[in-house]
């Protein structure tokens, strides 16, 4: 029989033959890094494929993001979040409100050689309005619309039924091009970039479109290379493969603290339009956040300042409402709940909870309070920040469970509100319109998830809506704001602040409101530094 | 064999592989009914905006026949799939097949390259082991193989990427090409090392262990110890008795690595973003996109059909002595 | 006993007796705590911190001890490739015994049946056994179930072995001897050619508890393993993976525990092989 396995081998027969192993495999492969070459192309890493290249049926940011490189809109945000001219030259409104004319710019053209009339703008809204056809999240702005038509090949006059304020916003998607079918694989549009192969799973390319009439690219093209892990994609950018990569808080730390490293990229941070929530499932007879003292009292016991700092190198603001503290609707007055466990302590036990048993868990009429978190694993720090509040709960009585499940799952208990507390993210849109996140038609079926029905808050949502006076909106806004702060549906648990890398050769990379990729003039100002002491 | 019957044979094969097909996919498409979870999920973001209204669901739902009996739901795709339809994809709307045929060549890629490591460097090694059996190469190599078994091949994939591509940049980190344009076969090759590599990992040490064990039980064995007596020179005792033997059970067992190379890529296919199946697939039954799923069942059913017979001809061609044996089981 | 079987079997002990002692071994409130650590307790200070004379094997991104969740994960693991590796060889032996033994429709049967589990969707199997009402069933451990799913996904290997050894056994004149007592098919199969069959089929069964080990951090991969914060080796590999660049020890200690326990159930097999084949 053979010798036996691990007595009769020499104690470093195996490192010897693991490297030699090694070594034969890599013999004749390409050798270290090198910086990368000054290229006219910036190169982005996306987590996986975007599902869709037809704006009509965009539901994933990428899909969108792409979809709004390829093609252009009648109006856009610039940088101070005020809607600018794009493809609409200029707008009036007319006829108390509820007509909204546009004068389109006569010098657009589709990528290939069409001009973008008024007849596209009409297909647009005929495609956005028919729910075979569309299911972008976008196409909801164009449900207020009662009609549309185009008096001449350069206006548009669009009918509402009643002011409808946000309505400008709703412009800011891309047109289609109306003699194009949806199903195109060119995937024509009439932006700066344009489409020119999906290598799948891979990559996608763009290049830029020179001739584009309001903001002609100075790249050549941008390529957008499919990563699907964290880890790898900063070793791409490390490797010099990608030249612009979103950073994790300890990935910004490591680059920070790396001398080589640091002075090769550049780091913008910036706000992100998101934040993570738990909201309280106040509806139903046996729940235990019917009462708003008790979803205070939540909020009051969890060191929120100290967790971010711990454990997310303190890149993120404490959260307050759903308005996002750098739009306009803001209101700076308002100071988040601060962490107080001994005032946490105090509303439960006006809300009725105490130890009575002595058993370390609060409790009301014999019941415990001891709920479940749901979370879904589709996020990796959703585990992470359930966690933390698990603890930071069970430090003022509370048991809390945490309950994690697929994404699909997840979101069938969501939609069919079967939870008693839930942890999410939402993507806030610039517009600060809150009706889908706090009207009373959307707390059953909408993404009211706390299931928030208040009677003042409908009113005052729906009054924002036919104010077209921004200081007076803004005035609306606050008391809602001072509202849901009082109420407490959900706690704004914080507002992440983002990390982005990127090559210290390119210019003209700014974060902007929306980030760097969402914010107007984006990707169409970056260019290469072209002197050759910093070129390598 | 008689062409005859090797025909009989190859009909009532696919015969009962069909039936194979239908049990497999029956038995999946109920399961996927009876899933936990939104049909829609591919199609509903949680933390934006919702894209579909509420109508737009309903007639999603229509569309997808999610109110018909699960049964009659099954009858109707089974129909459209003899007529080679497979349906769309409910996250991007795009035709099953065409989803699928843009990530074959990848996953082909892949699996013929680990393939290729096990079959061409894992079986001469055990058969030279098996020569040398006792020997310190031998126990070596055989204590370094359990070490491989040893290691989960995920794990191995990230070790190896943060050393060879990150900390020394030898090989490609991720992707199958580079940016920049497709270089051919030759030039796509560094990339295909690493996924490769980690892939067959396993397989190169049991199969290794395998071809090292058979032979060693050949050449051993009271025939081949004849065989010595009656003259014939050690080369071709081990030929025939190490070697060919040892062919048999191996080709039973490569049949069925076939459809594992598909499915059991998704791991390394994430690690190192290759543009394979097994991630399409994974994807798919997260989001429970049905079609896809069941498109990508039927495939992987159909491989391990083929795989299963290709691999019992083999071992009947090879092994004369399992003729009779074998065509009265089948 | 061979030196292997030595090794590896006072490996997989040591593993096991670590496991079940997990409890009173990694905790903050027993008396015979070597880690003083439970497996889901926050240490804030000591985030993300290397491995120390406090937390010998250092510390996650939420500042719980590794070591401790090491050991309570071992726990889950090896009950997970325990009871895979039971499932596994039980459905294996009486269904191999009995196609081996009859041959015929019931092997045909059988045959088509291991195609079938070959062929079905491995991930649509998991997620309809792990994913429903994920950690409400109180009838049975997580672990236990997803030790179910891996045994019923990786019983044909096993299965043809046992079949074949049947068979061989059933043309044998020990069995045309019983046979010529009149010994119905199906007792032989249970009463004698089982049992024949069973002693070589244990190094096929040693390599299934090692593959269910690994396939276990397989499915913690993909999230479908254990409910966390619960620790098992896949999901603390998992959380390794998310920190590689930033934390070694996150990916170097739960891949050496996952590997020493594999290698350990390799050399138990490799021994027995020897062993039998004296």
């Amino acid at each position: 029989m053979a010798g036996l396995a691990l007595r009769s081998t020499h104690p470093l027969t195996l490192p010897i033959f693991l490297s030699a192993l090694l070594f034969s495999l890599l013999a004749g492969c390409q050798g270290p890094a090198k910086p990368p070459e000054a290229r006219d192309t910036v190169r982005i890493p996306i987590p996986t494929d975007p599902a869709e290249f037809s704006f009509a049926r965009a539901h994933e940011i990428w899909s969108l993001v792409l979809t709004e490189y390829i093609g252009d809109s009648l109006v856009s945000y610039d940088d101070q979040l005020a809607i600018q001219p794009r493809i609409a030259s200029s707008w009036e409104w007319t006829d108390a409100g509820t007509t909204l004319v546009f004068h389109l710019r006569q010098d657009m053209a589709w990528h290939d050689g069409l001009p973008v009339t008024s007849t596209d703008v009409l297909y647009t809204v005929k495609v956005m309005q028919d729910p075979k056809l569309a299911t972008t999240s976008r196409a909801a702005a164009f449900q207020e619309i009662s009609g549309v038509r185009a008096p001449d090949r350069y206006t548009v006059e669009v009918k509402y039924d009643r002011p409808f304020a946000p309505a400008l916003a709703g412009w800011t998607a891309p047109i289609l091009p109306a003699h194009r079918d949806l199903e195109d694989e060119e995937h024509i549009g009439c932006g700066p970039w344009i489409f020119d192969r999906w290598e799948t799973g891979e990559r996608i390319v763009l290049r830029a479109n020179h001739e584009h009439a309001i903001s002609p690219p100075l790249l050549e093209g941008l390529e957008f290379e499919v990563i699907s892990d964290y880890s790898t994609r900063y070793a791409a950018l490390r490797a010099g493969r990608i030249d612009v990569c979103p950073l994790l808080p300890k990935q910004h730390d490591a680059l920070d603290a790396d001398a080589e490293l640091s002075t090769r990229y550049k780091v913008v941070s910036y706000r992100l339009l998101y934040f993570f929530y738990l909201a309280w499932q106040g509806a139903g007879e046996d729940s235990l956040f019917e009462d708003p003292r008790v979803r205070r009292a939540m909020t009051h016991a969890m060191d929120r300042r100290g967790l971010i700092d711990r454990f997310f190198s303190g890149r993120g603001t404490v959260g307050i409402t759903t308005f996002h503290p750098d739009t306009w609707a803001f209101d700076d007055s308002i100071d988040p709940w601060p962490y107080d466990p001994e005032r946490a302590r105090e509303l439960l036990s006006e809300a009725g909870f105490r130890d009575s048993d002595g058993d370390g868990v609060l409790d009301r009429d014999g019941r415990p309070f001891r709920f479940t978190l749901l979370i879904s694993q589709s996020s990796k720090y959703n585990e992470m920040i359930a966690t933390l509040i698990q603890s930071e709960l069970a430090k003022i009585g509370v048991e809390v469970k945490i309950e994690a499940h697929e994404f699909a799952v997840f979101l069938d208990r969501i939609r069919s509100r079967d939870f008693e507390a839930m942890l999410s993210g939402w993507h806030l849109d610039l517009e600060p319109d809150p009706f889908e996140l706090w009207h009373s038609s959307q707390a059953l079926k909408g993404p009211n998830y706390a299931g928030l029905q208040d009677a003042k808050i409908d009113e005052w949502i729906e009054a924002a809506r036919e104010e077209f006076d921004l200081t007076r909106r803004r005035g609306i806004y606050s008391k809602i704001q001072k509202r849901l702060h009082e109420l407490e549906p959900e706690t704004i648990f914080f507002y992440p602040t983002s990390s982005m890398a990127y090559d210290a050769r390119i210019e003209g990379f700014e974060a902007g409101p929306a980030g760097p990729f969402r914010s107007s003039p984006g990707p169409c100002a970056w260019h290469w530094i072209s002197s050759p002491a910093l070129a390598d | 064999m008689k062409p005859a019957r090797f025909v009989a044979l190859l009909l009532r094969r696919l015969a009962t592989g069909l039936i194979t097909i239908v049990g497999v996919t029956l038995v999946t498409y109920l399961v996927l009914a009876e899933l936990p979870g939104d049909p829609l999920a591919a199609l509903t973001p949680i933390d934006q905006r919702m894209a579909l209204s509420v109508d737009q669901r309903a007639q999603l739902r229509a569309e997808l026949g999610l109110d018909r009996p699960v049964l009659m739901r099954y009858a109707r795709w089974a129909g459209r799939l003899l007529g080679g339809d497979f349906g769309r994809s409910v996250r991007t709307r795009r035709p099953v097949f065409t989803e699928i045929r843009r990530r074959l060549r990848p996953t082909i890629e892949l699996s013929v390259a680990s393939l290729l490591l096990v079959t061409c460097i894992g079986l001469p090694l055990g058969w030279i082991l098996a020569k040398r059996a006792g020997s310190r190469a031998d126990t070596a190599t055989s204590s370094l193989l359990l070490v491989l078994y040893a290691l989960p091949s995920f794990w191995v994939a990230i070790v190896l990427q943060n050393l060879l591509a990150v900390s020394w940049g030898l090989l490609p980190l991720y992707g199958r090409t580079p940016a920049g344009g497709d270089p051919g076969l030759w030039g796509r090759l560094p990339f295909l090392i690493l996924p490769a590599a980690c892939l067959g990992l396993h397989q190169l040490a049991f199969y290794t262990r395998f071809a090292r064990n058979t032979a060693l039980d050949g050449i051993n064995s009271v025939h081949a110890l004849f065989a010595r007596a009656c003259g014939l020179r050690e080369g071709r005792v081990m030929l025939t008795h190490g070697v060919w033997p040892s062919l048999v059970p191996l080709a039973t067992l490569i049949g069925l690595i076939l459809p594992s190379l598909v499915t059991g890529s998704i791991l390394i296919e994430t690690i190192f973003s290759w543009p394979g199946l097994g991630r399409l697939f994974y994807q798919a039954v997260l989001s429970r996109d049905t079609p896809v799923v069941l498109g990508m069942t039927v495939i992987i059913a159909s491989l391990t059909i083929v795989g299963s017979l290709v691999s019992d001809l083999l071992a009947s061609t090879l092994d004369p002595r399992q003729r009779r044996g074998k065509e009265a089981e089948l | 006993m061979t030196p292997p079987l030595r090794i590896g079997g006072g490996i997989v002990l040591v593993l096991l007796a670590l496991s079940v002692l997990a409890p009173w071994v990694a905790s903050s409130s027993s008396s015979f705590a070597i880690v003083p650590f439970g497996p889901l307790e926050l240490d804030q200070e000591q985030i993300l911190a290397a491995p120390s004379t406090t937390h010998w094997l250092g510390t996650d991104q939420v500042g719980r001890d590794l070591l401790s969740r090491l050991l309570h994960g071992g726990r889950q693991s090896l009950a997970t490739g325990l009871t895979a590796t039971l499932v596994a060889v039980l459905l294996a032996a009486l269904l191999g015994a009995a196609a081996g033994a009859r041959g015929g429709l019931l092997d045909t049967a059988f045959c088509r049946m291991t195609d079938v589990v070959y062929a079905f969707p491995v991930l649509v199997g998991a997620i309809a056994m792990l994913g429903q009402g994920s950690g409400e069933d109180p009838s049975l451990p997580p672990s236990v179930r997803v030790g179910l799913v891996i045994g019923i996904f990786s019983w044909p290997v096993l299965f043809r072995f046992v079949r074949s050894e049947v068979r061989r056994w059933a043309r044998s004149e020990f069995a045309a001897s019983a046979r010529a007592v009149g010994a119905p098919s199906l007792r032989l199969a249970l009463l004698h050619l089982l049992p024949a069959a069973a002693i070589p089929a244990l190094v096929p069964a040693s390599f299934i508890a090692a593959g269910s080990i690994l396939a276990e951090a397989g499915l913690g991969f993909l999230g479908l393993g254990m409910q966390p914060p619960e620790p098992s080796w896949g999901n603390l590999i998992l959380d390794g993976m998310k920190t590689v660049d930033t934390a070694w020890w996150m990916t170097l200690f739960p891949g050496l525990f996952v590997f020493a326990t594999v290698l350990a159930f390799q050399l138990v097999g490799e021994g027995l092989r020897r062993h039998l084949a004296r």
